[in-house]
């Protein structure tokens, strides 16, 4: 690689870069703290129990209540057949907007056990599994809840989960995690409804292999069940698709700078110049605002384009770090050729395969069915995630020998510099690798730092901060402009230098006055000497 | 001149004295014990609590400010219905091992019976009891309205205030605002009949109001994780209302610690205003989250129809117990009778989703202990 702009650029010109930058990433937490509303919002309200009618949809507005506790009803069902619960999103009075952009259901119960059962011979069940036969429907009709004919069958499927509650004896009560439902990756219709019944195995036809007599005998009384709907924020998408097109545009300026710097360059691109374009080429794919179809047509494919989007990102960025420091190694064998770097991409490969697959076994199936979800196959799930965490700590061990490698010939090459232009250039090509490290660092360690606070301090933060502060808003725009920020500071410090032959100043603190002129030889053969002259003492 | 300075002398002692007796007069109204209207939580003998039927001119007891709120917002009848039995049933299962068990007067369509309200005369008293009773109904009002709103059967509440603002605010941020609405309404209609300056007023206000902070600090905050797969790299947290046994158990400690105070009576230029104060220097002043009392509570022990007192003759006790539930201290020192009784009960119950109890019969004997 030449001389880098990172080398010849002044210090005033690169405080004053980082400066800007600075600005540019505070004035991105303000529009997510102050303009943008909470990422997303639940709304949790009752699913109201009803008795099943011939009609094809059960509306809670219209239905015949079936009340579930019976010591305040008088109205209690015989039969579960019979039951149905039901509710319709959103709230009365409102339809939803394309802007929402998904929707996820979760069900919470009350689940008790029934007073006349003896308590003293009662064994608790904590993890039974519940079948659901769920079914949701859509309909853009206005007073389609009053309308049973208005809606339109959406999907239709029988789902086990694995219920995870804690039984509180002294109220003889579980208190049960909210089990997900459905997710809808796009929201191209004004009101859903989700019906939805427990079917009892022995009183059903066994024509789904999914029921059988065990069926739903597990889970005791539920006299209560509340649905809650989490959505995206309409607020939060036209910001984040805004900051996403400014930034795709920002950050085209860079990328096509960088290459056409690459591209006059005498000789030919280096592969350490191919992967810093495509980690730009990878950003700009997950900047590009694609959301924007949503808005227009149902692509309910859209969160698992975002999910993929993202991973490519992340494979790009690791496979960048690997070369970045391997290309600094200065062993003349390694250099160059992406074949060095067989083991370390394979593990990112098989990573990202492993994560894409896991992705495509949840949210590729949701688009068809959006009941489905991976944990009704635990095995695979986990297999999935073995071999996803295997491989990614397989790349983190790679990538600290690596680095452990690199530290290790610098620290043995500086003890035989000899005190020339050699010496310079050599301490010139540490400090780039150093300063790149500084600022992958901080980034990493910021958006770990930032995910600890706004996970652990969410709940707390109402009462630091006034409720119009949104710090999980804050935190999405402030990481994602954390990571343009990095890749824009890759591209323009670490592009080739136009001023390959003048004096490189101010490198870093211990050459800054040697002003010593580069000769116009490559940094390549430099190396190459520098590594002969490694082999001689070896 | 002299003569005009009498003559406004005059006009301002007539003018005190008129609302004096306009102060008065609303007190006979405000301490006629509990709230009549409460007797829409009170289930008929013939079975469940009718909520659908409720129409303004058949529940008892309302002032004009109620009865207007009721007709603008009919819908939310039901719920305040609801919300009262709410409170009504978790006073009675807060309570039911003390000397007052929170007992109600069966309904009968009989005048004077819903003349004197659910409770009877008892709460007319400002005890500890009547204290726990209003907050207790309050938050149950609170809770009710909030549930209902929650479940979309309400048309005026939360986010929609019919405005083109709240629509935008519902496209940009979304919404659920149902305690506050919850809250608010319990303030607007169970707050109504207390508009007064007596002391009374106030104490019903202040424990009323202690009530629905109550259910407003036992308010679950709950998230859920929902990125891919339930990863948390999204998660969305939202306010949920709380088991409503929580609150009552709160309220409950409450009633037990609540603030003695002694009103204290001033002029000021709207006329006789009264103000509570702390009865004993020494403890310090309550807060607003302390129930506030100025009369001692009744002997509750012995019947006392007058009052409305049922006394706690004939009461089963705990003869192990040396609690307030034990023979000792429930039956007032007049001892108990016990009675060796046996009863057939269902045992060994199995239960199948959703309402089916198979069940053996089983024939238990036991000691019934019962307060002289």
């Amino acid at each position: 690689m030449a001389g880098t702009v990172i080398e010849n650029l002044s210090t005033r010109k690169l405080v004053v870069i980082l400066l800007a930058l600075l600005v540019a990433e505070i004035v991105l937490i303000l529009i997510g703290a102050f303009i943008a509303p909470r990422p997303s919002w639940a709304a949790p309200s009752g699913m109201k129990s009803c008795y099943k009618s011939e009609k094809d949809w059960e509306l809670p507005k219209i239905c015949k209540e079936a009340g579930l506790d019976d010591t305040i009803d008088s109205n209690v069902p015989d039969h579960p057949s019979k039951v149905v619960f039901t509710r319709v999103i959103p709230p009365q009075n409102f339809t939803m907007y394309r802007w929402f952009q998904y929707v996820v259901g979760y069900l919470t119960f009350t689940r008790t056990v029934d007073k006349r059962v003896n308590m003293t011979s009662y064994v608790p069940i904590e993890n039974p599994e519940m079948t659901f036969n769920f079914t949701l429907g859509y309909s853009d009709q206005i007073g389609a809840r009053l309308i049973p004919e208005a809606w339109t069958l959406l999907a239709n499927s029988i789902e086990k989960r694995t219920l995870s509650c804690d039984y509180a004896a002294d109220r003889s009560e579980y208190d049960c995690e909210p089990v997900f439902a459905f997710q809808l990756g796009s929201v191209p219709h004004k009101q859903y409804v989700l019906n939805m019944g427990i079917p009892l195995g022995r009183f059903m036809p066994n024509n789904d292999e999914r029921i059988d007599d065990e069926t739903n005998t597990q889970i005791d009384k539920i006299s209560d069940m509340q649905f809650i709907m989490i959505s995206q924020t309409g607020g939060f998408t036209r910001v984040w698709l805004s900051i996403k097109t400014v930034l795709f545009i920002i950050m085209l300026f860079p990328t096509v700078w960088f290459w056409r710097r690459v591209a006059i360059l005498a000789r030919k691109s280096m592969l350490i110049e191919k992967s810093i374009f495509a980690l730009a080429l990878s950003l700009l794919f997950l900047n590009f605002p694609l959301e924007y179809l949503t808005i227009f047509y149902d692509v309910p494919w859209m969160l698992l384009v975002t999910d993929i989007r993202q991973g490519f990102f992340y494979a790009v960025l690791f496979s960048f770090w690997v070369i970045f420091m391997g290309e600094h190694l200065m062993d003349q064998a390694h250099r160059n050729k992406i074949s060095a770097y067989r083991w370390h991409l394979g593990s990112i490969f098989t990573a990202s395969f492993a994560l894409l697959s896991f992705d495509l076994a949840e949210r590729g199936i949701q688009i068809v069915n959006p009941f489905a979800t991976i944990w009704t196959h635990p095995s695979f799930g986990y297999a999935l995630l073995a071999i996803g965490t295997l491989a990614g700590l397989l790349y983190i061990i790679l990538l600290l020998y690596l680095l452990y490698k690199v530290f290790r010939s610098i620290s043995y090459k500086r003890k035989f510099i000899l005190p020339d232009h050699r010496a310079v250039h050599f301490e010139a090509i540490v400090s780039r690798l150093k300063r790149l490290m500084m600022v992958t660092v901080l980034t990493a360690g910021l958006t770990v730092i930032f995910f600890f606070l706004q996970q652990t301090f969410e709940g707390l933060f109402h009462d630091f901060f006034p409720a119009d502060v949104q710090v999980a808003s804050a935190f999405f725009t402030g990481v994602y402009g954390l990571w343009n920020i990095y890749v824009f500071l890759v591209l323009s410090l670490y592009a080739p230098s136009h001023k390959l032959y003048e004096f490189s100043a101010a490198t870093d603190e211990n050459s800054e006055n040697e002003m010593v002129a580069l000769r116009s030889t490559t940094e390549q053969t430099q190396i190459l000497q520098m590594t002969q002259l490694k082999d001689r003492e070896d | 001149m002299i003569y005009s300075v009498k003559a406004t002398c005059a006009a301002r002692a007539l003018f005190s004295l008129l609302v004096f007796f306009i102060v008065t007069s609303y007190n006979i109204e405000a301490r006629s014990g509990a709230p009549r209207w409460w007797s829409l939580a009170m289930v008929p003998p013939d079975g469940v609590l009718n909520v659908k039927s409720i129409t303004c001119n058949s529940i008892p007891g309302l002032v004009p400010k109620q009865h207007r709120y009721c007709s603008r917002k009919i819908e939310l009848m039901p719920s305040i219905a609801r919300g009262i039995k709410l409170g009504i049933d978790q006073c009675k299962y807060q309570l039911k091992n003390r000397r007052w068990n929170c007992s109600t007067l069966p309904l009968r369509r009989s005048r004077p019976n819903r003349k004197k309200g659910v409770f009877g005369p008892v709460l007319e008293t400002a005890s500890p009891e009547a204290a726990f009773v209003h907050s207790i109904a309050a938050a149950g009002v609170a809770h009710a309205v909030a549930r209902a709103c929650a479940e979309g059967s309400l048309t005026s509440c939360g986010c929609d205030k019919r405005s083109r603002v709240e629509k935008g605010n519902w496209r940009w941020r979304g919404c659920n605002e149902d305690v506050e609405f919850g809250i608010k309404v319990s303030r607007e209609f169970a707050d109504a009949r207390d508009q007064g300056n007596d002391g009374r007023a106030i104490m019903n206000r202040h424990n009323n109001e202690a009530g629905r902070m109550v259910l407003r600090d036992k308010m679950q905050l709950k998230c859920k994780c929902h990125g891919l797969s339930g990863s948390c790299e999204l998660r969305t947290c939202w306010w949920a209302l709380p088991d409503f046994n929580e609150v009552g158990k709160k309220l409950k400690r409450m009633y037990l610690d609540a603030s003695e105070m002694k009103v204290k009576h001033h002029q000021e230029a709207r006329g006789i205003v009264a103000s509570l104060v702390p009865k004993f220097q020494e403890f310090p002043p309550p807060q607003e989250t302390d129930l506030v009392f100025f009369n001692k509570s009744l002997n509750f022990c012995n019947k006392n129809p007058r009052l409305g007192i049922e006394g706690t003759k004939g009461r089963l006790c705990n003869a192990t117990s040396s609690g307030v539930d034990g023979c000792d201290l429930l039956c007032c020192g007049r001892g108990y009778n016990t009675a060796q009784k046996t009863r057939i009960e269902s045992c060994r119950c199995v239960f199948e989703w959703c309402c089916d109890v198979e069940c053996e019969q089983c024939v238990t004997p036991y000691e019934e202990h019962t307060c002289k």
